[in-house]
């Protein structure tokens, strides 16, 4: 191979490498003729967990043979090129949308087929993004290619296969960009005294009521965090946790808002208070993931602010990998502290997990119950049943329940009807309260509504 | 070195258009160059074609198989392939076939039917082995025959 050949092509694969198959673009793109150019970007997915698992060597096996398998999927390509680790680009001139998605559809096809390799089957996933050069295009290589990887950062992030470059796509990737840009710099200067910095400046934590159906007492405060942005104002955690998940800064945030948490509810008195009333925490399957440092966060937390164990709640939402890490679930359980199931009936909603993983609570979908605000009586009816199922289910085996996101009085009629216990939250008895108002909050009555009123139900279908 | 022999279990659903016939005359050109390629590679195993599905056994070195498999998933006249197994092996069960015929029928046997329906009800694992008795069975018939 001579030093030219060398410094163009990816020795792993013989094809060519990312600097090679831009040229080659590039190329294409200013040939005669005003056919468009497609670029097909490919990414394979997870490939760095399939390293982990089985080792570089055979991870390389992998990429060659992926590589093998585009070439026979799509012969057609003027350029195919590895362009990084797990990351292959093809390009094409002239191509109608039919044959597009002939391409597309043999590329996944023939990708997605097992792979046996060094004793394993191994089935890779794979995600793509495509860009098409329009006449009025900057016509070059590179900004071809980057709309083809806002379109695959589009389709990945949507969990979609494939994914068409269009121009909002570019807004959202800025934005997205843009905002965990915003929480790095906040994250980074707050780093050193995290807990502290925070707690004066963007960061804070709203408390909301958890009202007791039997005695409408207060059972205890669900903790959310809140970020307020010095530009952008109020970020919603749905927004700024999966960036800090991603960037590795969630155990941190996590931290500070346990031990916050378990501090501030140390100062509360209050007639309406419960005895022994809980402070209930969102942990992420992120933080789940480290249960020795999640265990010690919590012992910490409840050392420093003397917190009796059974009051701490942790709040977690099912994913796919809980049925992975039973383990975990009794290592984080031995702290004391309580564990609750988090918006259960949505996502993977397995039964398996409220028998074989140590829960103390299940939280109802907020889903369940704004169906009973809809017009549509068919709806009504099947949460209705769904409602009484989950609630006979859960006192069945022992869980204590927790209706989320009541906000009306004839959900509440009708959640008082179903004779059993549950916990109440939601809009109705109070919105969730900045740190600094829950005395006051504290000092007066709570609004729970008339419940002896009967409440037309059908009049609200209406 | 690892002399272990592999084996490796398979159902595909066929892209072949036309007639059985068609679809038979296909096979018999498929199997004419497996096995002479099979000999060489120390490859064993049976095919069955039933019903629109291939069902595939390959027996041999790890390497050897990994390469013939990969092969067989770069053909198009197939698509939608899952793997019941593939594992080391005490004995070859098809040591006297580069690549036996078990069958080219029109209709999905029973057997395979159940095999192909409860991948989550038999462990993987169980149905590898059970698709390779099947397999065996119908070699044992269908080279009778001949």
């Amino acid at each position: 191979m001579g030093l030219i050949e060398m410094e163009m092509v990816d020795s792993l694969t013989g094809l060519l490498n990312r600097i090679a198959t831009l040229s080659e673009i590039d190329e294409l793109l200013i040939e005669e003729g005003s056919e468009p150019v497609t670029l097909v970007l490919l990414d394979i997915g997870r490939f760095r967990k399939v390293n982990d698992s089985v080792g570089i060597q055979i991870g390389d096996r992998i990429i060659r043979i992926v590589s093998k398998r585009i070439k026979n999927a799509a012969p057609e390509a003027h350029v195919l090129g590895r362009t990084s680790g797990d990351n292959f680009a093809l390009a094409f001139k002239g191509l109608s949308q039919d044959q597009l998605d002939d391409i597309t559809d043999k590329l996944l096809d023939f990708i997605k087929r097992p792979i046996a390799v060094g004793g394993n089957v191994i089935i890779v996933s794979l995600a793509i993004g495509i860009a098409t050069s329009q006449p009025a295009d900057g016509k070059d290589a590179a900004s071809l290619f980057h709309a083809a990887d806002i379109a695959l950062h589009h389709a990945q992030r949507n969990k979609l296969e494939v994914t068409h470059f269009e121009p909002h796509m570019l807004e959202l990737a800025q934005a997205a960009h843009s905002l965990e840009n915003d929480l790095r710099v906040s994250l980074a200067t707050h780093t050193p005294e995290l807990h502290q910095a925070i707690n004066n400046e963007q960061f804070s934590i709203h408390y909301q009521p958890i009202i007791s159906s039997s005695n409408y007492a207060i059972a205890g405060f669900e903790a959310l965090i809140r970020w307020n942005h010095p530009q952008r104002g109020w970020v919603s955690p749905g927004q700024f946790i999966p960036i800090a998940e991603e960037i590795g800064v969630i155990d941190m945030l996590g931290t500070w808002v346990m031990r916050k948490a378990c501090k501030d509810i140390m100062q509360w008195h209050g007639p309406q208070l419960a005895e022994d009333f809980f402070i209930s925490v969102n942990v992420s399957a992120k933080q789940f993931k480290k249960p020795a440092l999640l265990a010690d966060t919590i012992n910490n937390a409840l050392e420093e602010s003397r917190l009796a164990p059974h009051r701490l709640h942790l709040e977690m939402t099912e994913t796919s990998t809980f049925n992975e890490i039973p383990e975990k679930f009794f290592a984080v359980k031995e702290t004391g502290c309580k564990l609750s199931l988090d918006d259960f009936g949505t996502g993977y909603s397995s039964l398996t997990y409220l028998h074989s993983l140590p829960f103390d609570s299940v939280k109802l979908d907020k889903s369940f119950i704004s169906d009973l605000y809809v017009r549509d009586e068919a709806r009504w009816s099947l949460s209705e049943k769904m409602i009484r199922a989950i609630f006979s289910l859960s006192s069945a085996i022992g869980l204590e329940l927790i209706v989320e996101g009541i906000e009306t009085q004839p959900q509440l009629h009708f959640l008082h009807k179903l004779g059993c216990n549950p916990m109440y939250q939601g809009y109705l008895f109070s919105r969730p309260i900045p740190t600094d108002q829950i005395p006051d909050f504290l000092s007066t009555p709570l609004h729970l509504g008339d419940l002896h009123e009967q409440p037309n139900i059908q009049h609200c279908l209406l | 070195m690892n002399n272990q022999i592999f084996s490796i279990a398979y159902f595909s659903k066929s892209s072949i258009k036309g007639s059985i016939n068609d679809v038979a005359r296909e096979i018999e050109s498929i199997l004419t160059l497996a096995r002479s390629n099979n000999k060489e590679q120390g490859i064993t195993g049976a095919l069955l074609y039933s019903g629109g599905y291939f069902s595939q056994v390959i027996e041999g070195p790890m390497d050897a198989v990994e390469d013939l498999f990969e092969t067989i998933q770069n053909d198009p006249r197939h698509t939608d392939v899952s793997v019941l197994h593939f594992n080391p092996i005490p004995n070859r069960s098809f040591s006297d076939w580069s690549m036996a015929l078990a069958g080219i029928e029109d209709t999905l046997f029973a057997s395979i039917d159940a095999i192909l329906k409860s991948p989550d009800e038999l462990e993987s694992e169980q149905a590898g082995t059970a698709l390779i008795n099947v397999l065996y069975d119908l070699v044992k018939r269908h080279e009778g025959q001949v």
